[in-house]
């Protein structure tokens, strides 16, 4: 490397290290996501103490007493007919209802009558027709004279209990496992797109404070540039490297298996040559606007680009695989989300690495070709935009 | 040693030429004045002398040899549009341009130290570039530019936004340079410095010289003569008078252009003649009035 472009990577990550934006940044975004995790938690508990009422209106006169004994996610309170279920309802004095009709034993017939939407999507909704589903079989097996424990089994017939399998052994899967997989890429991401923000931003006040004339009488801009992406791709890294820490001491807490080795490292070359594609792009951007505000506009685009293929992990996860994955991954803006989340989630035909591993290595260097055209030009273009 | 040397260089942005066809050199030892009226062509010549832009054709030597890297770090340059990194403190700024200088950081150190104290912001080195005003910046950029000790000093606008006591100290600081034998060049619209401090003086005119000479050579050539008389009530005619080319009447007061090569002392004679003369003064233009001439005589 060349002395200068040392210098001014040295100087890019020591002022953007110190900087209060990248120091909040770095500690507060995992207590963020942590939080956005545990809320819901507390949220979930706390609804149980603030519980609404649920009228129940039951023919049967068995199902009741078995529902006050086992569900508790409402306060039930009976109701004699439908007709002052209705009125309840409508004086607001409770918000839904359940009929039981007199055969439901049978039938499986039962009516829940809500003012809420979407009433289904909630747990205790789904609590409700699990209990009254176990009262049903309860009843119909009694009525057959099958043994108690025969009617426990039915109830809950099976366990599955699921491994996921690797080149490094067996690992069981938790609820953790997913949290951790989710995490990283997208922390991965917040990372390049801090440090590619750093980036395009410093070009920009660089314009904008006029110093670049000065800089430019003492460097090449292609020594300025490059100095520039090696300090905020240290720092990018060293940001990183903190909450990966992060990650592994919790982990470790929790007594989740990490990633291998051999994959954390492939990883890592997809998260540099992801750096190194998307800060040219930045640079780019930077080189061309006139204005923060600008540039600004500009990169909230090219963040969404990023981001997009985040929201296919659900779909990764049912098939890592699939044509249109292993399509999506070899188009260069994609590449490194796509792949990121491929190798931590499922093995990745090593034909499919290599092939992205191309791709992606020559546009990265198309790119930072223009990139460094476009910076020379547009760098020393005040107030008006490059042709 | 030619310090610069510029020869038939062309810069077009779009359509609009920049600069025509421009030569011109400089040598050690001398103060050159660059003069042009606004969007002459100024910076962006100094622009191409520094490597900053290519010129379309031409050619551009410094040292006596084609612009390099290498080079630029022999010649310190305070740029017309200027501005330091807010956040930085003036330690830390300095210490950086004089690395990317090629300075080793103890050298770099210890220059500074001197450099901060010529210029009386000895006790601000930890302050933020923010946190000064508009001249002490103003001096930091010139420090930026003298820390390695160049021997091409280029100034673009070096006067502008500097009160009386900064102006002097550039001054001085710019003659101090020549006595160690570098070459200065500046740009600057105020002739009466320009006048002061230079050598030689450059004008160019719509990206063309129009005026390359030594200050004296410049003055003999294009100085009109001018007398000032004032008499004792309201002038009258003077057109009459047979030296006179040109008369300017401000109440009792008038401006005379005398032809070239007439006797002051007839025309006195001649003038007494016609009222009470309280003032005679013979005064030569300056180069603000030869500027202004050769400018829109030229348009």
């Amino acid at each position: 490397m060349k002395s200068k472009t040392k210098i001014v990577a040295f100087t890019e990550f020591i002022t953007n290290v110190k900087r209060k934006e990248f120091i909040i940044l770095t500690i507060l975004l995992p207590l963020i996501l942590l939080m956005s995790m545990v809320i819901p938690l507390l949220f979930m508990q706390t609804v149980s103490h603030e519980k609404e009422t649920l009228g129940v209106v039951d023919e049967t006169g068995i199902v009741l007493p078995i529902l006050k004994e086992r569900y508790t996610d409402y306060i039930l309170q009976e109701i004699e007919n439908v007709e002052d279920a209705r009125l309840f309802l409508e004086s607001k004095n409770i918000s839904s209802y359940i009929f039981i009709p007199k055969d439901f034993i049978h039938s499986g017939k039962v009516y829940y009558y809500s003012k809420i939407q979407l009433s289904s999507f909630s747990s205790a909704n789904i609590n409700l027709e699990q209990i009254l589903s176990d009262i049903v079989i309860e009843n119909l097996l009694e009525e057959k004279g099958v043994p108690k424990e025969t009617i426990n089994k039915v109830k809950n017939p099976i366990q599955m209990e699921r491994i996921t399998v690797t080149k490094a052994g067996e690992e069981k899967e938790t609820p953790f496992s997913f949290v951790s997989n989710y995490l990283l890429p997208l922390f991965l991401f917040m990372s390049i797109m801090n440090a590619g923000g750093y980036l395009l931003n410093g070009i920009v006040e660089e314009k904008e404070n006029k110093v670049v004339e000065v800089l430019l009488s003492t460097i090449s801009p292609t020594e300025l540039l490059s100095g520039k992406i090696i300090g905020l791709g240290v720092l990018g890294i060293l940001q990183i490297c903190i909450w990966v820490s992060g990650i592994v001491i919790v982990t470790q807490i929790l007594n989740i298996p990490l990633i291998s080795l051999e994959k954390g490292v492939l990883i890592m070359i997809f998260f540099v040559l992801g750096y190194l594609f998307y800060s040219s792009i930045f640079a780019m951007i930077g080189s061309v606007s006139t204005s923060t505000r600008d540039s600004q506009q500009i990169s909230a685009v090219v963040s969404f680009v990023v981001f997009i293929p985040l929201l296919l992990f659900f779909g990764i996860i049912q098939s890592p695989n699939m044509t249109f994955i292993r399509l999506l991954g070899m188009v260069p803006p994609f590449i490194p989300t796509i792949m990121i989340m491929r190798i931590l989630l499922s093995e990745v035909p090593l034909i499919d690495i290599l092939i992205s591993l191309f791709i992606l290595t020559a546009s990265l260097i198309i790119m930072a070709k223009v990139a460094s055209k476009v910076f020379k030009i547009g760098i020393l273009m005040y107030g008006k935009k490059p042709i | 040693m030619k310090t610069i040397e510029i020869k038939n260089v062309t810069k077009k942005f779009n359509d609009r030429i920049a600069v025509n066809n421009l030569s011109f050199c400089t040598e050690s030892g001398k103060i050159y004045g660059f003069l042009g009226p606004n969007g002459a062509g100024k910076t962006t010549t100094i622009r191409m002398i520094m490597g900053i832009i290519e010129p379309d054709s031409g050619e551009i030597k410094i040292f006596e040899e084609k612009i390099s890297e290498k080079l630029k770090g022999q010649v310190g340059y305070i740029p017309e549009e200027r501005g330091l990194y807010k956040k930085y403190k003036v330690i830390d700024l300095l210490l950086y341009f004089a690395r990317l200088k090629g300075m080793s950081s103890e050298e770099a150190r210890s220059n500074i130290k001197i450099w901060l104290d010529k210029v009386g912001l000895k006790d601000r080195a930890n302050s933020k570039i923010e946190e000064l005003s508009k001249g002490m910046q103003q001096n930091i950029q010139l420090i930026i530019s003298l820390i390695n000790d160049p021997n091409l000093i280029i100034l673009d606008e070096p006067f502008v936004g500097l009160d009386p006591i900064n102006a002097r100290n550039m001054k001085e600081i710019i003659l101090s340079l020549k006595e160690s034998g570098k070459t200065v060049i500046f740009s600057t619209h105020q002739m009466n410095e320009a006048e002061r401090l230079c050598d030689h003086i450059f004008l160019i005119n719509n990206g063309v010289k129009v005026i390359d000479g030594s200050i004296n050579d410049v003055k003999k050539k294009y100085s009109k003569n001018f007398v000032t008389v004032e008499f004792g009530n309201k002038a009258v005619n003077l057109e009459d008078i047979e030296l006179i080319e040109k008369v300017y009447y401000e109440g009792n007061k008038v401006e005379i252009e005398i032809r070239k090569n007439s006797d002051y002392n007839e025309l006195l004679r001649k003038l007494l003649e016609r009222g009470e003369i309280k003032r005679f003064e013979i005064s030569e233009s300056s180069l603000e009035s030869i500027f202004v001439e050769v400018v829109t005589n030229e348009v």
